[in-house]
């Protein structure tokens, strides 16, 4: 798996195969970049392992829409395709209308951050036929405030997951009837499921809440924890 | 349309007085939404004309919070989606998980969980007929379904130490086996359960207040109900038969033999009876899994730290409302990338408007029963 | 005849006797409520109240901590000379109030010192004694009821 993945982040290893008459001369200054280029290359990007994994919805699409359609590998064997935006709609009525593929029912929609991506977000489609009983994963790869063009048209039933999706992910659905809050407040900022998002809590430490309702973390040092403990006991 | 034709014709006072329509606000605590949800109903009358949703009140943010748990430290939290149904949200999770790893888990630790499984979608379904009769009217059933609940919950509380939000299994596995005289014990429930679902039909299903409040009302269609991704026994009550457990069998529910009940016109009846004969079904899987239990290992290979590869996993199971599902997204770390639960109640509600279009405003609470909603699964 | 059959049950409203019948029956059976304060039930084996530790056995390895999902344990663990022979744990505290009786830190101990006592009143009048520390986290074994088995209705021997 770090296999394939340091393979991209190659180009930051030829200056020190740049210079071996250097590194000869002095040995000390070169050695520490030698063992950092996977790291400066940036963070990982999220990538997939596994096997690609095909059924008759994955065969009929090849052979429909051809080197549009990309098999995604999946470490549990799903039948994953990556589809381009621009065909994404005519890609959903096509699954849900062939007769080979009969997609008829949309199981679940919904989307992922990955910040370290060139495209930060894809929203995941999972389908299923409840006459072929074959299931499918179809995905979309969007940039940082691209829209993504609705499913509603397709299955109504995705009206509630794309608010939802637009609501914690800040994903905007084109052409959706109605693309309004859900789950969160009307006045709430941001967009929870983002990664940037503060959590506001953290888990390594103790958490007591003071008789305000604030958690109170307790540090590493077990004079320090035991004062803030006493303050607490004689406090309230 | 056919809604307002009929709406024109229960007021014929229309032609000679001014009518509106006003908007109902319904909830959001109201005892007949089972939790915080709110409708905002446009009547005319006392006819709904349309019918808008507003829900969020119980978001508790469970996905985010998972992210900054670890594979085993978010379990317990799934617990609390669907806190009548724990077992088969831990289900859920746990199953994800393990489809990411490509953990084997024991036979005998699959049948375990059949049988956990089995036995909380009773006790959900035991809630359920009882709230659900006593928002009709039917105040009586409740004692009677609580009472089997009680028993379900004292078995709960024997094998797993929990009676409500057990935290039922690890990842790979089951964490006990049955304790002494379980089995015997759980035995004896079955023996007597069905005769107790008698006594619900006996008191419900002729009844002819009963089927007056239930019987034509909030219809959907096959179609429909496809076409808004409904799951469960809302999908089943309008006939069309999925159930994730014959259709994509997890956890070895390929070994036993049972069936799915169906219904035909998809109304607030057919839903109640599905559910009530799943029941009957349950039975029977427990009984199976009793007499075929498997001897052998109880947790698969499962190390103390789990560091799934990277990639996506999406595991459903059937539970208790309908089609549940978790999308997980693993980045190679010991902490879960992205985590989303399609959950059934908040993807059923979304047929309620469809279901109400044209009923009595008194049959939305009938309605909202049918659907069987937990407003911590849809809030999430 | 079936007509006949479903006009005389419509008549007399025989379902709705039928459901009388059914909540009749129950009018002089015993009652299944549990009266609680005033009869204490008795808990089974595996229930999963306030946690109880043995600090003797403890090994402060931390692994409870760890496995924690709420955070709420923290252990101390003493100076690397102290550690050497005395493994014990020089405080540890553990947070009731978040605690949300999962068993994840009794499934993760090495030595089997943290686990489940049957206490399951904790309503308190001052949230600040929901923190247990070295001191009260042990209790007195011979007072609470401790371990019984659920379907012999005995006390388990350790």
């Amino acid at each position: 798996m770090s296999d394939e993945k340091e393979q991209p982040g190659s180009p930051a290893a030829p200056p020190a195969e740049q210079s071996p008459a250097e590194a000869q001369a002095k040995p000390a200054p070169p050695k520490p970049p030698a063992p950092k280029p996977a790291v400066p290359a940036g963070p990982k990007k999220w990538e997939s392992t596994g096997e690609v994994a095909e059924n008759g919805a994955t065969a009929a699409l090849k052979a429909k829409f051809g080197e549009a359609v990309a098999g995604v590998k999946s470490p549990c064997k799903e039948a994953v395709v990556m589809v381009p935006k621009a065909k994404l709609a005519e890609i959903l009525s096509f699954l849900r209308d062939d007769a080979a593929c009969s997609m008829d029912y949309l199981s679940d929609l919904t989307g992922a951050h990955f910040p370290v991506n060139d495209k930060k977000f894809e929203v995941a489609y999972h389908l299923y036929s409840l006459a072929h009983k074959h299931s499918l994963r179809v995905k979309v790869q969007l940039d940082d405030g691209e829209s993504c063009p609705t499913a509603t048209a397709v299955w109504p039933g995705a009206d509630w997951m794309e608010r939802e999706a637009h609501d914690l992910l800040g994903i905007v659905f084109e052409g959706h009837p109605d693309l309004k809050v859900i789950l969160l407040p009307e006045e709430f900022e941001g967009h929870p499921l983002r990664k940037e998002f503060p959590l506001g809590g953290k888990q390594e430490e103790m958490i007591r809440s003071n008789k305000y309702g604030k958690p109170v973390y307790l540090p590493e040092d077990i004079e320090e924890a035991r004062k803030i403990i006493e303050e607490h006991r004689h406090g309230s | 349309m056919a809604v307002n034709e009929q709406a024109e014709k229960v007021s014929p006072l229309r032609e000679i007085m001014e009518t509106r329509e006003i908007e109902l606000n319904l909830g959001p605590q109201h005892p007949a939404t089972h939790g915080v949800y709110r409708a905002l109903v446009r009547l005319d009358g006392e006819r709904v004309l349309g019918m808008e949703s507003v829900i969020g009140y119980l978001h508790r943010g469970i996905e985010k919070w998972a992210e900054y748990r670890t594979w085993q430290q978010a379990t317990p939290i799934f617990d609390r989606l669907d806190y009548v149904g724990a077992v088969l949200n831990c289900h859920g999770y746990v199953g994800a998980v393990e489809k990411l790893l490509n953990v084997e888990v024991p036979k005998r630790a699959q049948y375990i969980r059949v049988i956990l499984d089995e036995l909380q979608r009773i006790a959900s379904h035991l809630v359920w007929l009882g709230t659900h009769g006593l928002d009709i009217g039917a105040q009586s059933v409740l004692f009677y379904a609580i009472r089997e609940r009680e028993a379900i919950m004292d078995l709960f509380e024997a094998m797993l130490g929990q009676r409500l939000l057990p935290n039922a299994y690890p990842i790979g596995g089951v964490r006990f086996d049955f304790p002494k005289g379980w089995v015997e014990v759980c035995r004896q429930f079955l023996e007597i359960f069905p005769k107790r679902i008698d006594e619900y039909e006996g008191l419900l299903t002729g009844n002819r207040i009963w089927r007056q409040r239930t019987i034509g009302v909030g219809v959907i269609s096959a179609k429909d109900a496809i076409a808004l991704s409904l799951s469960g026994p809302t999908l089943r009550g309008s006939g069309v038969n999925f159930d994730v457990r014959k259709a994509i069998p997890y956890s070895s529910y390929e070994d036993f033999d049972f069936e799915i009940p169906l219904g035909q016109n998809g109304d607030v009846f057919d839903r109640y009876l599905c559910r009530v004969r799943e029941m009957r079904q349950s039975v029977r899987i427990i009984k199976q899994a009793l007499d075929g239990m498997p001897e052998g290992e109880l947790r698969g290979k499962v190390g103390k730290i789990i560091r799934p590869p990277a990639g996506e996993a999406y595991y459903t199971i059937e539970a208790a409302k309908g089609q549940l599902g978790f999308y997980i997204v693993s980045d190679g770390s010991d902490k879960p990338f992205r985590v989303h639960v399609k959950s059934p109640s908040f993807v059923n509600l979304q047929g309620i408007e469809t279901m109400c279009k044209g009923n009595l405003i008194a049959d939305v609470v009938a309605v909202i029963g049918s659907l069987d909603i937990v407003l911590g699964e849809v809030d999430r | 005849m079936n007509a006949a059959a479903r006009f005389i049950k419509m008549v007399t409203f025989w379902e709705l006797l039928k459901g009388m019948a059914i909540t009749s029956r129950f009018v002089a059976k015993p009652k299944v409520t549990e009266l609680y304060p005033d009869v204490r039930p008795v808990l089974p084996y595996r229930t999963k109240g306030r946690l109880h530790v043995e600090i003797e056995t403890c090994i402060s390895c931390r692994m409870c901590e760890k496995a924690c999902p709420e955070g709420c344990i923290k252990v101390f663990q003493p100076s690397k000379e102290v550690f050497k022979t005395d493994k014990r744990p020089v405080e540890f505290y553990i947070s009731q109030e978040h605690c949300l009786h999962c068993g994840m830190c009794v499934d993760a101990c090495p030595t089997g010192s943290i686990h489940h006592s049957q206490e399951f009143e904790m309503a308190i009048y001052n949230p600040d004694d929901l923190l247990f520390d070295k001191e009260t986290l042990p209790y007195d074994l011979d007072i609470k009821r401790f371990r019984w088995n659920f379907i012999e209705n005995v006390p388990v021997k350790k």
